[in-house]
């Protein structure tokens, strides 16, 4: 528990701003849809955000439709990509961080095996991971409580609506474990970040092909894919992706050259 | 049984080589000192013995128990003094310490307060805030908390003033008497020979000598250094006091003293003295070695 508590300190400021933008970002796509539905927005525009979203491949909803169930998957895409990203690049630094700030001269000094660290170190960011999730789905929740009350009970007892929020955080697990496992491949000098940052770009893109879509986490479980495309295969090869990544991943750490200042 | 032993250990970075054939043995209660020059393999050799990296070839024993494989286990009875100290910025020292002592499943802090209070360190104050001193003592109070068997030490006395220098001295001794195993590791051999057992000096990743020393203890045998200004000391009483190591220079007189304090100052109290300074020669000898890299 040491290890998980030093991560949870070391990182609290950075996760609530991460927090803190996504919910803001869920609180502006609420009021845009009261605003539509209130006039104060003119339909074409909203149309029109669509279209573009269309064009870069995050919707397949259909422009004449505003429900806000559908609206919701429709929006929601983006609250999945922050959480991808989010999860990409905690995994890309979680354990990398030691060496670039020189404190696992520390860490490994203590009576701890490497296989501990990797272990607590993956703990501590799946658990933050989940609490990132969870409280997304909870605020979530709570605004459409709050603003669409009619379309609460709709959406709670969509089971489409219900393995969304699950696979979704079999998706984002999926990049941390992925991250994690990426960013022992690189030297210690390249950035997390950078490290992070391709990888999801490149696994996002990839997506965009129907050929290598097997090879794009986020077109698994893509929210607007997912009501139309989704099938049991995907799920299975997700977990299987989890498992295999956190092995290699755990064996790259436990044979590494620590680079120590 | 010895408790570091290495067997032929060898590191190449990629093709380059850090260390090789390094065949080294450190014994209970014993200080033992690895002296060379900036990229000699020091270095290399420390962070193969704690398993920050992993040997290309041969192996390095601790306490019995292979740096490679043990490395958890045979840590809970070694600790390490980095040359340059790194800790987490958002924590306080007393945060660092708990969680040291959590791994170590240590119930007692009283240590803990006991040693912050000898090396006069706040405990409160967060990490990014505190000086490259404290930093140093932070590592060195680690290192004493758990009264481990073996303390690896890199350039120990690097970054400490004059005070810590002396408080660490007098703490390495004391323990070394206990039994304590010291490996410390310098760029500067003049500096290590008041406490080492022998010196091993090592250049471009190979052992070329190993000396045996004579330990000359820093507490038990204070040699001072004596520097004043007066005019009307006669020079016999001078040479009295002095003897060999007498100079005098620019009005100053200057020589080495192992005798009572008490006694020198009740002697130059009869005289007109203007200025005057007592240093810990041996004290002052180690801490600049240790600070000139």
């Amino acid at each position: 528990m040491n290890i998980v508590n030093l991560e949870f300190k070391q990182r609290k400021k950075s996760f609530i701003i991460w927090l803190a933008s996504c919910i803001f970002l869920i609180i502006l796509f609420m009021l845009l849809h009261q605003a539509m539905i209130s006039g104060q927005i003119e339909r074409p525009i909203f149309f029109k955000i669509i279209n573009i979203t269309k064009i870069l491949g995050f919707t397949s909803i259909s422009s004449d439709n505003i429900q806000f169930d559908t609206y919701f998957i429709y929006f929601y895409q983006y609250i999945f990509l922050i959480q991808c990203i989010f999860c990409t690049l905690l995994g890309a630094d979680i354990l990398r961080k030691e060496e670039t700030s020189n404190t696992i001269q520390y860490l490994y000094s203590m009576p701890i095996s490497r296989a501990k660290i990797y272990f607590s170190k993956f703990i501590s960011a799946l658990l933050l991971s989940t609490m990132f999730i969870v409280v997304i789905w909870v605020v979530l929740f709570c605004l459409i409580a709050l603003l669409q009350p009619s379309s609460i009970a709709t959406l709670l007892l969509n089971r489409k609506i219900l393995l969304i929020v699950f696979y979704t955080y079999l998706t984002a697990v999926a990049y941390l474990t992925l991250g994690l496992f990426i960013s022992l491949l690189f030297k210690i000098s390249t950035s997390s970040v950078i490290i992070g940052g391709i990888l999801f770009l490149i696994t996002y893109i990839i997506g965009f092909s129907s050929e290598l879509e097997y090879l794009s986490f986020y077109k698994y479980i893509d929210p607007g894919h997912f009501l139309y495309h989704f099938n049991e295969l995907k799920a299975i090869l997700l977990i299987s992706a989890i498992i295999i990544f956190f092995i290699a991943g755990m064996i790259l750490y436990k044979k590494r050259d620590f680079k120590i200042n | 049984m010895f408790i570091i032993e290495t067997e032929n250990l060898t590191k190449y970075y990629n093709k380059n080589i850090g260390i090789k054939d390094i065949n080294l043995t450190v014994s209970k209660g014993e200080i033992f000192g690895l002296a060379g020059p900036s990229g000699a393999g020091k270095s290399t050799i420390v962070n193969i013995l704690l398993n920050f990296i992993f040997p290309s070839a041969g192996s390095a024993q601790i306490l019995g128990m292979d740096s490679t494989k043990k490395s958890a286990k045979f840590k809970r009875y070694i600790n390490y003094i980095p040359s340059h100290a790194y800790y987490y910025a958002i924590m306080t020292p007393l945060d660092i310490f708990k969680n040291a002592i959590s791994f170590y499943k240590l119930k007692n802090n009283d240590i803990i307060y006991k040693l912050s209070d000898l090396f006069n360190i706040n405990l409160h104050k967060q990490v990014s805030m505190l000086t490259k001193l404290d930093m140093k003592k932070i590592s060195i109070i680690l290192a004493f908390m758990t009264n481990p068997q073996l303390i690896i030490m890199e350039e120990p006395f690097y970054e400490l003033d004059e005070d810590t220098a002396k408080i660490l001295l007098e703490l390495i001794e004391t323990k070394n008497r206990d039994g304590m195993s010291i490996f410390w590791t310098s760029q500067n051999e003049k500096g290590m020979r008041h406490l080492c057992n022998r010196v091993a000096k090592i250049e471009n990743g190979e052992i070329i000598d190993i000396i045996e020393n004579k330990k000359e203890m820093i507490s038990s045998n204070h040699i001072k250094k004596v520097t004043l200004s007066c005019k009307d000391i006669p020079l016999g009483i001078l040479k009295g006091i002095a003897g060999d190591s007498l100079k005098i220079k620019d009005g100053y007189i200057f020589f080495d003293y192992s005798g009572d304090v008490g006694q020198l100052l009740s002697v130059l109290n009869d005289y007109n003295v203007k200025d005057l300074s007592i240093t810990d020669s041996n004290l002052g000898e180690i801490a600049l070695y240790s600070n000139e890299d």
